[in-house]
């Protein structure tokens, strides 16, 4: 049965010695845990692209209104109705930038032509002569601006919320979270809807209205963690040492939970930004000549048939956020959720 | 005597394909299972042991793992070259098999009766009537209480011992010609677990089944087991009969194992384990595998790998101890204290 | 059960009596009465009105009166539409919402559960990256941005489908398609993951190890298993629906509830307003109660034991 083709000599069934640090030895570098979920968000191609679309879509949010000559809110009822003419683009027939308009019964027309005038309107203009490229930019910064303050403070109200009730626990606890279940068995519509009535339209009111029910999914999510981490020892030991509650929350038990928090928050942008949009729709957005992403698709659909530019721009700029701000949270819950790691 | 081969499994190489390579589970093994025997196969987690039986049920998942060489020889069929089609035949049928965790192991949403007759029906295309009438005897069989009533019930109203009473009953089903059984009684209790094999020891001679037994426990093994293979790093390092795997061990590794059983007599020495960690089969060390962790390593243990040395004709090893050049080592004073108690466990069987 | 049951009818009545209340001081914090939008009435005119309706009554008394009527059934009468019950008004639209809800509930689920079926037994295939890629897209997009770009491209530039209106089957075919992408995107991403993790689970490996085919242990085994959990997320879906609903009837002019509600909020029509909400809260509590009694029903270790739903 012995394996003839090795040579075996007598020596070497002397003892060897091996060093026992060796087979000790770590074989994966250790990296912390931002440096890890950096490493698996990279991964995700769905979420890196998301997250420089985003990147570009926040800064012409800023930069794009200035890049056109036109201000948002300049009305020429000479000019309107404009469809979209991008020079240099105008002359490729199969992309919507050459400045023309179909009629009903099907034939096509150059409006710029038609009606005299020189001029480029890059996403054309509305049934006020606004240009729809500065518009649709300020649109989306006004949406931003908005879903990131609610965003904001659902955190904000959310985690104090949560860490109060599963810290101090008990009857405190029974009773913040009967409040909650009352609040989460209403209908958000119906609050949203109620508050806008009565707060009238406008930022503010419209973040209010998002915030009074947005925060009860942080609370609940971040005071799970805090009943997970109270009974754990590295809180535990800091309470033995003396440290005040105040600093093993926000010392030990919320650096703990930036993943959750984070994840949370990020699922929160998309959902504000839709119920703007939504708002907008039923007549309870932002008023004239305010303009946020919601109330231009709205205002596009008045005309859509004739000039759907009007409606399908702004549509697409909302479209191509709300997927971007999905894939992106779907990414970072993937590469943050401890229950996913291997 | 010429003992008649139930399952013979040649020279089997598996490998897992992994994010970090492959990952070499199995390298080289082959055994033979004869009929009506129990052939225990122990080792520590990771060495390979449930890996070699899921591949003989042909249950490793499809898309990352690969059987790279060797055959599984069942009936004159090598079970490796079968069709899926085929082997769902083969499976509950001739082959079956008891898992780890009675309690995940049962469909949590279709009742005991069901899932019992599932096989009968269609392995033996019984009737649903005569399939719920077996089922109801099957139950009987394993133990259970009230059976009629039983049968109708859900797996969550059942203790986990009796779970584990079921998931016999629905390897027995058929009455195979091989059972596998993956450490059936870890997850149980001490006295659930002495009663789960005595019920395994009653059924096979009843049924005249042979089985494959995966444990970690050599107590375990030393109740039930005719033959014994011990496996390291995707190897069988020592086969033979549990006899001789109990009283005459000659693999270090097997020494190591005997030794770290608790020991009722003597309480006062700690608990020992085997030093060092299970080799990384994502790049197998030249040698023998079990080398770093080996209080009498050799040189030539880290530059080849052992064959295996013939000790009787049931037993093998595979370490350079038994080669004739290497130095007499005497198994440590453990392993020679726990042959005394085996003696009284074996006698009183 | 049956006192879980009575647990949780008490908290709805709670629930509705809190609705009820908030959305009654509400509407009378709002300014502007809701006679301002007809101009030519005079300031007499409107005091009239004002007086017959009773809102010239003290908060308190007005409140009371209203939570009396109500228990009786009674919403009060609609200020815009010739003094119609404001039940008959619901009555009268909420038809094609139910018609269209429903469609889009059913379509949109069953197709959902589907695809993510497949999806978790294909893992990795095509079929997997298209679906969960339309579960994205489905999931991120709101239902009125569908509805917009279904009207223009489907229905005016194609013609295929009429644009707008409600006249039978094939005006609810483009609306039923916007609002169903929500339901479809989430329970197939729901329907996967669930799946893949049974598929995972022990007694998937013992069915094979029984010697089931492929099509016993997908349907008989893995789907049921995973389906369960999948019924949770149907409740908050239908609700979201209520939510979609509103825009998707305004855009496509349907007689629905939603259009009239939308329509109500613009003219100050503060019994509808308030009586659409108290029928958006119902259904919610309902819808939400619905389902834990139906997760009861179909997972058999909460039906023997009657133990708490989740």
């Amino acid at each position: 049965m012995i394996n003839k083709e090795n040579v075996i000599i007598k020596d070497m069934f002397q003892p060897a010695h091996i060093d026992p640090s060796k087979s000790e030895k770590i074989a994966k570098p250790s990296l912390n845990f931002w440096q890890d979920a950096w490493l698996r968000v990279r991964k995700n191609k769905g979420a890196v692209t998301s997250m420089i679309i985003l990147a570009i879509i926040i800064i012409m949010a800023f930069v794009g209104p200035m890049l056109t000559p036109y201000d948002f809110d300049h009305q020429n009822t000479k000019h309107n109705n404009l469809p979209p003419r991008i020079q240099g683009l105008e002359n490729i027939h199969w992309l919507p930038f050459d400045g023309t308009l179909t009629r009903r019964n099907g034939t096509e027309y150059n409006a710029y032509e038609a009606r005299n005038i020189d001029a480029y309107y890059w996403f054309g203009t509305d049934s006020l002569g606004r240009d729809i490229f500065a518009r649709v930019w300020k649109g989306t910064q006004i949406s931003l601006l908005i879903a990131f303050l609610a965003a904001v403070i659902d955190m904000i109200i959310g985690v104090a919320y949560g860490a109060i009730s599963g810290y101090i626990g008990g009857r405190v606890d029974s009773v913040m979270q009967r409040i909650i279940e009352v609040l989460v068995g209403i209908p958000n519509l119906i609050i949203v809807v109620l508050m806008i009535l009565v707060l009238k339209p406008g930022i503010i009111p419209i973040v209010i209205a998002l915030t009074i029910t947005g925060w009860t999914s942080m609370a609940r999510v971040v005071r799970a963690q805090v009943l997970k981490f109270k009974n754990q020892e590295f809180v535990l030991a800091s309470k033995t040492l003396g440290a005040s509650d105040t600093s093993i929350v926000f010392k030990h038990m919320i650096p703990n939970m930036f993943g959750v928090i984070i994840i949370n928050t990020m699922f929160s942008i998309p959902n504000a930004i839709f119920f703007e949009a939504f708002l907008s729709f039923i007549g309870l957005g932002l008023q004239e000549p305010f303009a946020s992403l919601g109330t231009l698709v709205d205002d596009g659909f008045k005309s859509m048939i004739a000039f759907p530019y009007q409606m399908i721009i702004p549509s697409i700029m909302i479209a191509l956020i709300m997927v971007c701000f999905n894939l992106v949270a779907d990414g970072l819950r993937d590469a943050l959720d401890p229950k996913m790691r291997d | 005597m010429v003992v008649e081969k139930v399952l013979e499994v040649k020279d089997l190489y598996i490998s897992f394909h992994t994010f970090a390579g492959e990952v070499k589970a199995i390298r080289g093994v082959s055994f033979d299972l004869r009929k009506g025997e129990t052939l225990a196969i122990v080792g520590e987690s990771g060495s390979g042991k449930s890996v070699t039986t899921k591949s003989i049920m042909r249950l490793l998942p499809e898309h990352n793992s690969e059987i790279k060489s060797g055959q599984i020889l069942f009936e004159g069929k090598d079970l490796t070259k079968l069709t899926d089609k085929q082997m769902q035949k083969i499976r509950g049928k001739d082959i079956s098999m008891i898992f780890q965790d009675p309690m995940t192991s049962l469909n949590p949403t279709m009742k005991i009766g069901s899932q019992i007759m599932e096989p009968l029906i269609k392995h033996q295309k019984l009737s649903k009537a005569a399939a719920r009438e077996r089922a109801i005897e099957l139950l009987k069989l394993v133990g259970i209480p009230k059976p009629e009533i039983r049968v109708d019930q859900y797996p969550h109203q059942f203790s986990g011992g009796m779970r584990q009473r079921v998931v016999i009953a629905i390897a027995l089903a058929c009455n195979p010609k091989v059972l596998i059984a993956d450490e059936p009684t870890t997850a149980l209790d001490v006295t659930i677990q002495a009663q789960i094999l005595e019920l395994m020891k009653d059924l096979q001679r009843k049924i005249d089944t042979s089985i494959i037994f995966i444990t970690h426990d050599l107590g375990v093994v030393a109740n039930v087991a005719d033959r014994v293979a011990v496996m390291y790093g995707g190897k069988i390092v020592e086969i033979g009969t549990a006899d001789e795997i109990f009283y005459n061990p000659q693999h270090p590794y097997t020494w190591g194992l005997i030794s770290s059983m608790p020991d009722m007599e003597t309480n006062d020495e700690e608990l020992y384990s085997i030093p060092g960690t299970p080799p990384d089969l994502l790049d197998p060390p030249k040698g023998d595998a079990f080398a770093p962790r080996n209080p009498y390593v050799m040189k030539i243990d880290l530059e080849q790998e052992p064959p295996f040395f013939k000790v009787s004709d049931t037993h093998y090893a595979a370490t350079w101890l038994l080669h004739p050049d290497a130095p007499k080592v005497e198994p440590p004073e453990a392993v020679k204290r726990r042959r005394n108690q085996f003696v009284g466990v074996k006698g009183g069987k | 059960m049956v006192k879980y049951l009575g647990q949780r009818l008490i908290y709805m009545f709670i629930t509705l009596f809190i609705v009820a209340t908030v959305t009654f001081f509400l509407m009378k914090l709002i300014p502007g009465s809701p006679f301002n939008n007809f101009e030519k009435l005079s300031e007499f005119q409107q005091n009239l009105l004002l007086e017959k309706y009773g809102l010239n009554d003290p908060v308190p008394v007005q409140y009371f009166k209203y939570m009396s009527n109500l228990v009786k059934g009674d919403l009060g009468v609609s200020f815009q539409f010739n003094n119609t019950p404001v039940t008959e008004l619901i009555g009268n639209r909420i038809g094609p919402s139910a018609v269209l809800g429903l469609q889009a509930m059913i379509l949109g689920s069953l197709i959902g559960i589907f695809l993510g079926a497949i999806a978790a037994l294909k893992q990795n295939s095509w079929i997997d990256y298209t679906s969960t890629f339309l579960a994205v897209v489905g999931k991120s997009i709101p239902s009125f941005i569908f509805a917009g770009l279904l009207q223009y491209y489907i229905a005016v530039k194609l013609g295929w489908l009429p644009v707008m209106l409600w006249r039978g089957p094939e005006y609810t075919i483009l609306p039923t398609i916007a609002l169903a992408m929500f339901p479809l995107s989430i329970s197939a991403r729901f329907m996967r993951t669930e799946m893949i993790e049974v598929l995972g689970s022990d007694y998937i490996t013992l069915a094979k190890a029984k010697g089931a085919s492929y099509w016993q242990i997908s349907v008989k085994h893995a789907l049921r298993n995973a389906l369960i959990p999948v019924v949770t997320v149907l409740g908050p879906l239908a609700v979201s629906l209520m939510t979609g609903s509103l825009v998707i009837e305004k855009i496509f002019s349907i007689p629905g509830l939603g259009e009239q509600f939308v329509k109500s909020i613009a003219t100050n029509d503060y019994p509808v307003i308030m009586g659409t909400n108290l029928l958006f809260a119902l259904l919610f509590v309902v819808v939400i109660l619905v389902v834990d009694i139906l997760y009861g029903i179909i997972d058999p270790r909460i039906r023997i034991t009657g133990g708490k739903a989740k």
